[in-house]
């Protein structure tokens, strides 16, 4: 009986220790929104459509925006590089990125990049791109080279950021 | 024919029955007429009485039928006002809930809005873009890329 109750105990407490840290995009972001020097910006479906509706809108952004279920940013502001876990390394051990594929790993010291993938629908994936000062999340009918293409497509929409 | 006569007058009193009578052969004609009359009326009797073609219930069936057929036409019509008040009421909620929210942002709003979602694209875009043309260079340069890793599925961290 005693051997019994120290193998379920043993069995809790792994589980909890193996779920411990491991939160889902969406909880990391919230978790992580709320710290000092952190720029969050989170663009849902409906917001997508409004901007596509919008009357200042191309004609090449509004097709892309259309494509859009959600978009997630979170910016390291000022300081950059936490001097006891830059955001890469962190957001990385805190979430659990379980169904999503790893599609180009570059690291070197202070430069750090993660581009992921998760196909989650027959035509949707989501796209995760986690490096040291910015991790942001996109979701929708997208693939790899609409992805590529977006700076393409801003550039003849002709509204490049410049005050960014 | 006395004889004859004491098998018509036994079938009268009840002692012999219709059979029996049938079966004796030599009647009298008017034993003949007897038994020939005595069927007609049998069968007249049968064909009056016959099978009643009279339902006592049919009409409380009528007016159950149709009572059914009244609530059933209520029922149907009710549904479709709730169907079509619950349409419009969606349609009209959605419209307000779009036009609420459009107002809810000026144009300024709007415009520094799609500009954060721009910059968020675009960063992304350039970084993708950027490390596609490193890894290039460094395949054109022949340097091992140790650093890039394509793809590797993940397995949940324990």
């Amino acid at each position: 009986m005693k051997i019994k109750l120290i193998i379920i105990g043993l069995l809790l407490w792994s589980s909890s220790f193996a779920q411990k840290g491991m939160k889902s995009i969406d909880a990391t972001f919230k978790a992580y929104k709320s710290i000092d020097n952190v720029t969050f910006l989170e663009v849902s479906d409906e917001m997508f459509c409004m901007l596509a509706e919008a009357d200042h809108t191309p004609p090449e952004l509004r097709a892309y925006y259309k494509q859009l279920d959600s978009l997630k940013m979170l910016e390291l502001r000022g300081q950059q590089g936490d001097p006891v876990q830059s955001l890469y390394q962190k957001f990385l051990a805190d979430t659990d990125l379980e169904g999503f594929s790893r599609l180009m790993v570059a690291e070197s010291a202070g430069d750090n990049m993660s581009f992921l993938k998760n196909k989650s629908g027959s035509n949707k994936n989501e796209f995760l791109l986690v490096s040291d000062n910015a991790v942001i999340y996109v979701a929708g009918e997208i693939d790899l080279k609409s992805i590529q293409e977006f700076q393409r497509v801003l550039a003849i929409a002709g509204t490049a950021m410049a005050g960014h | 024919m006395t004889n004859n006569n004491s098998k018509l007058a036994g079938f009268l009193d009840g002692t012999r029955d219709l059979e029996d009578l049938l079966a004796e052969e030599n009647l009298a004609s008017e034993e003949q007429d007897f038994i020939q009359g005595y069927r007609e009326v049998i069968q007249a009797r049968s064909e009056e009485v016959g099978m009643p073609d009279f339902d006592p219930l049919k009409k409380l069936k009528e007016s159950s039928r149709a009572r059914t057929l009244k609530v059933r036409t209520i029922f149907y019509a009710a549904a479709a006002v709730v169907v079509i008040a619950f349409t419009i009421g969606t349609i009209w909620k959605s419209q307000q809930a779009g036009a609420s929210m459009s107002s809810d942002y000026s144009p300024k709003e709007l415009a520094r809005l799609q500009d954060d979602t721009s910059y968020a694209l675009l960063t992304m875009s350039e970084k993708l873009n950027g490390s596609l043309a490193q890894l290039d260079l460094m395949k054109e340069l022949g340097r091992p890329f140790k650093a890039f890793e394509v793809p590797q599925k993940l397995t949940p961290k324990n």
